[in-house]
This record gives C-alpha cells, structure tokens and sequence, in this order.
C-alpha cells in the first residue's frame, strides 16, 4: 500500500499531489482533482492546527482500494499524530443561501470534502488522528 | 500561478493561470487589492487558464467580491474550467458572483 510522510507545513502540498498522481489507479483518473483538492483541505487543517504548540510534526497520507459491502471504492488516508481532532464534528454546516455580503470568509473545505466523497471517516487510535475518504469509482461525469 | 493583467480603457483584466491554492492564494490577494484600489470602470477575470481552486481561493474570490460591491465596482468571472466550475457550484458561488461563459459576454454586461 503506498504510503507518504511529510514534514507539516504548507510547501509540502506539491510533494502530496505528485504522490497522488503517481498512485492513483488509472481508471480513476477522474478523480484526481477531487483527491487533490480533498488532501489540500485536510493537509492545510493539519499543519495548521494540529501541532500548534510544537511546530514539529508530519503527516502521512496513504491511498488504497477498498471494498465496502460490495462496492469498490478509491480510498485516500490522512493521518497525523497532533491533538485529537474530527473536522466532520467540529466544521459548522455553511449556510449556502447568504448573499456575499453577509458569507463568512472561509468554513467550505469540509463542505467540499463531505460533498465530494461517497463515504468519510474519522477514528483517533494509537495517539494518532485517521480520516479515510472514499470515492465512488463509478464515474458520473 | 501566474496572474496577467490588462488594462482595457477604463477595465481592468486579470488573466488567472495555473492553481489557486493555500500557497498562492495570497499572490492573487495582493494584485486584487491593488487594481481595486484603481477605480476602474470594471474587473474582469479569466479563469479560463485556471485548472484548480480548492477553499483557500474561494476565501480570495469572496474577498474579491465584498471589497468590490463596497467600492461598486463591477466585478464579472468567466471562462471557467469544469474543476473548478464544479467547486464554485458546490460552494454556491456560481449565485453570488457575476459569471459569464465569454470575454465578451463580460464585457457587454
């Protein structure tokens, strides 16, 4: 299972996308802007929030193909061993129906991830945070 | 990513290229700050080279957008390429901006 580490901060996005580039399995070459878009997302919460106090940390992200019940899914990992910290949790819902005067700067990446990927999961073991994101490989465009 | 700009009488034109992310999303920032304090007629943006935006530039791109309606300025996007049309629908920006599918459409609004 290919796997990649990564010192925390913000330069290392371009080392990630040339890693999910050379991984990603070709027949769901679709979904690569999705996958990188997903991983910037949470690589930025990361570096950014997860070693607040220690300014020394990594992330690894990983890539794999998973069955879930009977279906085939491109699965990407983000895992980081920061404070314990669910996004899914913690993200308010944006309120899509503002005009831009009254939107609030920001708050749409975990709006993007949720929308973006069939299935997301959150699990804090081992002293490390994992978030798992799958995508359908079923593709709708 | 590399921004281009153009001055077309009193419009201003700002050709986006390349990826708008956490890393270069404050490049796009400064040249919006600095032509919106220009008093142009108009800002135009051509997206149409632009291949990638994640929330980091729609945070850019709302910005944009508040400082321009505060100082009345017109401020129209077009050309948008399928990824990041799809962000900006996802996000629902595709209701609060001005889009346009051509340079000309943009200018004749």
């Amino acid at each position: 299972m290919p796997t990649l580490k990564v010192p925390a901060n913000l330069d290392n996005l371009k080392v990630v996308n040339a890693f999910i580039e050379e991984h990603i399995p070709s027949e769901c070459a679709f979904l690569q802007p999705h996958v990188e878009l997903v991983a910037e997302e949470l690589l930025v919460n990361v570096f950014m929030y997860a070693y607040e106090d220690t300014q020394q940390g990594e992330a690894e992200v990983g890539c794999r193909e998973v069955f879930l019940d009977d279906e085939k899914y491109f699965c990407f990992w983000v895992c980081d061993n920061g404070k314990p910290f669910n996004p899914f949790l913690e993200a308010p819902e944006p309120d899509l129906t503002l005009d831009a005067e009254s939107r609030p700067i920001g708050g749409l990446g975990i709006h993007l991830i949720k929308s973006l990927t069939k299935h997301f999961s959150y699990s804090y073991s081992d002293k490390k945070n994992l978030i798992e994101l799958y995508f359908s490989k079923v593709n709708n465009a | 990513m590399n921004i281009t700009v153009t001055e077309q009488d009193t419009i201003c034109i700002l050709e986006l290229n390349g990826r708008m992310d956490a890393t270069t999303v404050s490049t796009f920032e400064n040249v919006c700050k600095e032509n919106l304090d220009k008093n142009f007629s108009k800002i135009l943006v051509d997206m149409s080279a632009l291949e990638y935006i994640s929330s980091a530039g729609l945070r850019g791109i709302l910005l944009m957008e508040k400082t321009s309606k505060a100082k009345q300025i017109p401020l129209v996007f077009y050309g948008l390429q399928s990824m990041v049309y799809e962000v900006f629908k996802i996000s629902s920006f595709l209701s609060i901006l001005k889009i346009c599918t051509t340079k000309e459409e943009a200018l004749s609004l």
